[in-house]
């Protein structure tokens, strides 16, 4: 008990002085990212959250002016415990949107919104091809089975099924400089269990 | 789980005859067995696919030729260039507007370095040549690394145990010059008149080596007698239990070190960072040497006289929760209390409830059911409740998807039958992980309370 109340003491001490974090440490919290730079405009984009306010910033690093693309629907996206929230390409950002997990993409410059995807289980990791009119991301629908789907990038057309063969995808990546090939990337975690 | 065993594949695409995308060819890229593949990249001109993995101790950067189809290794880093794989779209490295550069983060010891490596090399027998930036210092966590499309910029979030995360933009033309571009340090004032920052520390206990960061309290106690005396310590285990705790902007330790508090972050065997072998050593042991090596840990310090039993509380959330556990129950009589945060009490429940990217988590964490049901009956702390004799605090977020809230609500039942001492909180909107800035409010308030009467009850 002595310990104790003398650690206590100690601790009080410091109360006395100032020199000691109070909770509010914890309510300065901001998160950043994730980091993305858009092909066309050379802007970088990121997400910005602090308690509940969320903002989708993009950084001119010409002007060094920071100008605010999204602040009325929050990004996120949640595929398991989340992350590929949004992602850029050519002025065009598309992004999983939190409550319905419907795809959409905004124009950097006229703000302009369209929805791309009907609300269809969940969706993440959206990568919109530098060099075609498409849009691939990770769909995992309402009995958990995961895809990889591509979707037009103007939103008027039905969203397809590239690959669903594989238990989980990671990171799929589309758009290279092949014409009007895409390339893509896919990766899947061992789901069996043999494999462990 | 990703980080112990996944494929990258490449797959042609082809126009589909009504008009969309459709995959015409699909081709893994070849690999040993169980080995990790991260973050899987094309590179600019679209002929080679960059990614990291761990054929060796060490995460590295590998390339795949799209026309050879070989697979080549570029660096050879002293170090871990991935990243478990938890959440969508990590990234540990970024490849130059050109493809003729790539930037890898390192993490040696829980400090990230950035290394720049040139990917065109003048013949065939030399190395790729591999430069470490030494003007990152100030941050010793970088993550997503990215390089602009005009070449000139590498962006990167970064922190430190005295810097907040920031947004940094390097200058590739100005020698790498680093600027913050997004800093929230300013929102710290209090700040300025305490910083702990951590030391990195490594022990052997039965010819087991183990790792830790270990926070020093702002200052120690006084005895009457003028002399030092021992402060209280918190023994922190990390969830994961595939995860790594890092020398980063680490508000909670901050905050207790403030009050004389010391924290001590176990990296226990099976954590990231310090190579395959060692993340692969609790393959089957989990609940085990978790609960060993936290306890080696306060042996370690109480023979540097930086921490004593009888001051020490062992806390963690999700899989440090269950570790915290399996510590009151098998070990009763070693730490003065614990604090368990949505931890897990039924290894059953666990894998029947928990969400599909870690339904079989158990099985390379404890054995493949129903063969292993002698492990889980074992290991679930739901059976030895009865064993606790040390306080313990449990917080559980009442919309949990990992751990089933009814879980812990049955685990709190069974310390009230035994007459465990303990305090029990439920919070209403909460999930796996706390973010509310009232529940954290709460939650640190009545930790330290915690802290401080376990202590003096038992002493």
């Amino acid at each position: 008990m002595k310990t104790a109340s003398k650690d206590r003491e100690q601790s009080d001490s410091n109360i006395a002085s100032n020199k000691q974090l109070s909770v509010e440490i914890f309510s300065f919290a901001t998160r950043y990212g994730p980091l993305e730079w858009d092909n066309k405009s050379n802007m970088l984009l990121w997400l910005e959250s602090n308690r509940s306010i969320q903002k989708l910033c993009a950084f001119d690093p010409q002007s060094s002016k920071i100008d605010i693309v999204e602040d009325n629907k929050k990004i996120k996206a949640a595929i398991g415990y989340g992350g590929g929230d949004f992602n850029i390409a050519n002025g065009n950002v598309v992004y999983s949107e939190a409550s319905t997990s419907k795809l959409y993409q905004i124009n950097l410059l006229t703000k302009s919104r369209i929805q791309l995807t009907p609300k269809a289980g969940q969706t993440a990791s959206p990568k919109p091809s530098p060099t075609t009119p498409w849009v691939m991301y990770i769909n995992r629908d309402d009995e958990e089975r995961d895809c990889l789907a591509v979707v037009q990038a103007d939103g008027k057309q039905w969203p397809q099924i590239l690959n669903a063969d594989f238990d989980f995808y990671r990171n799929s990546l589309a758009g290279t400089q092949t014409e009007c090939k895409l390339l893509c990337c896919l990766e899947s975690s061992t789901y069996a269990v043999d494999k462990l | 789980m990703p980080w112990i065993n996944s494929k990258i594949y490449v797959a042609d695409i082809q126009m589909h005859a009504k008009g969309y995308p459709a995959i015409s060819h699909l081709d893994a890229i070849p690999s040993p067995d169980m080995s990790a593949s991260f973050q899987p990249q094309f590179c600019p001109k679209g002929n080679f696919v960059y990614f990291i993995r761990d054929d060796s101790q060490w995460g590295q950067l590998f390339r795949y030729n799209l026309q050879t189809k070989s697979v080549e290794k570029i660096t050879d880093i002293q170090g871990e260039c991935a990243q478990p794989n938890w959440v969508h779209d990590m990234r540990t490295y970024t490849l130059s507007h050109d493809g003729t550069q790539a930037f890898v983060v390192a993490n040696k010891n829980t400090i990230h370095t950035i290394y720049q490596i040139n990917l065109e090399k003048e013949n065939e027998s030399t190395h790729y040549q591999c430069t470490r930036w030494t003007n990152t210092h100030l941050w010793s966590e970088i993550l997503q690394p990215t390089c602009s499309y005009d070449g000139r910029h590498l962006a990167f979030i970064g922190s430190a145990p005295d810097r907040p995360p920031e947004i940094c933009l390097a200058n590739l033309k100005e020698n790498n010059a680093i600027q913050p571009l997004k800093s929230t340090i300013k929102s710290y004032p209090q700040f300025i008149d305490h910083q702990s920052n951590p030391i990195h520390l490594n022990w052997q206990d039965n010819g087991i080596k183990t790792y830790g960061l270990y926070w020093p309290p702002k200052s120690q106690p006084i005895c009457k007698n003028g002399e030092k005396d021992i402060p209280p310590v918190i023994f922190k285990i990390h969830g994961g239990p595939t995860a790594q705790a890092t020398t980063c902007w680490e508000p909670e330790a901050q905050f207790f070190t403030s009050k004389n508090i010391g924290v001590f972050y176990v990296n226990y065997r099976g954590s990231w960072g310090y190579g395959r072998k060692y993340m692969e050593a609790i393959k089957g042991q989990w609940g085990v040497c978790d609960v060993e090596d936290a306890i080696s840990g306060l042996n370690y310090l109480e023979r540097q006289g930086l921490a004593s039993r009888k001051k020490s509380v062992i806390m963690g959330g999700s899989a440090g929760g269950y570790t915290v556990l399996q510590a009151l129950c098998h070990y009763p009589q070693v730490f003065a209390a614990g604090i368990c945060l949505y931890g897990v009490t039924d290894l059953f429940a666990l894998s029947q409830q928990t969400h599909k990217f870690e339904k079989h988590y158990n099985d390379y964490l404890l054995g493949i059911l129903p063969q292993a049901t002698n492990v889980y009956t074992e290991r679930s702390p739901i059976n030895f409740a009865d064993k606790i004799q040390k306080p313990i605090a449990i917080y559980q977020g009442k919309e949990d998807t990992v751990v089933a809230p009814q879980q812990m609500i049955s685990f709190v039942d069974s310390l009230k039958k035994f007459n465990i001492p303990h305090f029990f909180h439920l919070y209403e909107n909460e999930g796996h992980g706390f973010r509310l800035q009232e529940t954290k409010e709460h939650l640190y308030r009545t930790m330290t309370d915690f802290i401080y009467n376990s202590i003096a009850s038992d002493v």
